[in-house]
């Protein structure tokens, strides 16, 4: 944890409520962003993002300012994710239907772009589909948000080794999906 | 290295999350064989792609309004001390054992030593010992005292059993 973030940490247990907004100010595109990715749904991902800052906030003094900031905010995502996939009666890694998610991505960019979007997160959302809950939170951890593997594994609450193992199984599926159905995107080229 | 085992190590060295000695070995096994090269290439592309997806799709974002709402209301909640939390699992066991020692002190006070019915003093052994006279069985100070009293035929040795059903205690003596 980098020397301003313990600033900040240190202002807010004394009382300084107004620092809370600057320390994490930094993730807030992130937050929101993999909780997205987490939910495949623009308004579970504000719920899900909110109440990660709800409880960062409310557990403010039981972090550990020799840690990392960002690892201990990914963690109280993906919990926060988990009980919201939990309490939707869904697995967390879901999605909504292809024609909602265009739908509600028209709405959000114009229809053009909105089709084009579209169409980008459906190849993204079929290579996803096809990783178990742990090796989808794994991947998007390590591979999308580019958190470390030690990282990864504090906000999974899991070793080091068993996100190795799941990340490595994750990438083989993925490779394979890729391979089978939709070659077109090896090589960086858009269909 | 094998073919096999370069192979199986492939997913993990696209994304250098090998450690080093094993991706120097795996590196050196791959500068010699084209099809394990083929294949850590195809690993390689198809994590950049769904990383250049990923990039590349929309997200949501929040508006300022939300994103200051959503700071109020999580500084407006009272921050968790610490240290005013106890861990439970010891105040529990505390708890427990306190309430299990005090349990057993009440029934043993409750009970108190069992106070001899008359009717089996009548059948017991006359004396503690030959040459006693007794039992002769007495309460000197209401129900909660009774003495029985041995005393002996020949000399001043007198046994006396008490049985105080407040006090806990034996005395012996003349």
């Amino acid at each position: 944890m980098d020397e301003r973030e313990k600033g900040l940490v240190e202002r807010i247990l004394s009382g300084d409520r107004a620092a809370f907004g600057p320390l994490v100010e930094p993730y807030r595109d992130r937050l929101l962003g993999l909780a997205y990715r987490f939910t495949g749904d623009a308004e579970d991902a504000k719920e899900v993002a909110q109440e990660t800052l709800l409880r960062s906030f409310k557990y403010l003094a039981h972090f550990d300012v020799e840690k990392s900031f960002r690892s201990w905010l990914f963690q109280i995502l993906v919990h926060a994710a988990r009980n919201h996939g939990a309490r939707r009666g869904r697995a967390a890694s879901l999605a909504r239907s292809e024609p909602a998610r265009e739908a509600a991505l028209e709405t959000a960019s114009g229809p053009e772009k909105g089709h084009e979007d579209g169409e980008l997160r459906s190849k993204l959302m079929d290579c996803l589909d096809v990783l178990s809950p742990r090796e989808r939170e794994v991947f998007l951890l390590r591979d999308v948000e580019e958190l470390n593997v030690r990282e990864a594994a504090a906000a999974l609450g899991s070793s080091a080794v068993s996100v190795r193992v799941h990340l490595s199984a994750a990438r083989k599926k993925i490779r394979r999906r890729i391979r089978e159905k939709h070659p077109e995107i090896l090589g960086g080229d858009r269909p | 290295m094998t073919c096999r085992a370069v192979r199986r190590a492939l997913p993990l060295l696209s994304g250098d999350d090998l450690a080093v000695r094993k991706a120097a070995r795996v590196r050196a096994h791959l500068a010699a064989c084209a099809d394990c090269r083929r294949e850590a290439e195809e690993y390689a592309a198809a994590r950049e792609a769904v990383r250049k997806l990923a990039r590349e799709e929309a997200r949501p974002a929040w508006t300022e309004g939300e994103w200051r709402a959503t700071l109020q209301r999580a500084a407006a909640a009272a921050p968790r001390d610490r240290r005013r939390m106890p861990r439970l699992r010891p105040v529990l066991a505390y708890g427990l054992a306190i309430a299990v020692a005090a349990g057993g002190a009440v029934a043993v006070l409750r009970k108190g030593p069992r106070r001899p019915p008359a009717a089996v003093l009548a059948k017991a052994s006359p004396s503690p010992a030959a040459g006693f006279i007794g039992p002769v069985l007495r309460r000197p100070a209401g129900p909660h005292l009774t003495t029985i009293t041995f005393d002996a035929k020949a000399g001043t040795i007198k046994v006396v059993w008490f049985f105080n059903r407040d006090v806990r205690t034996d005395f012996f003596g003349k």
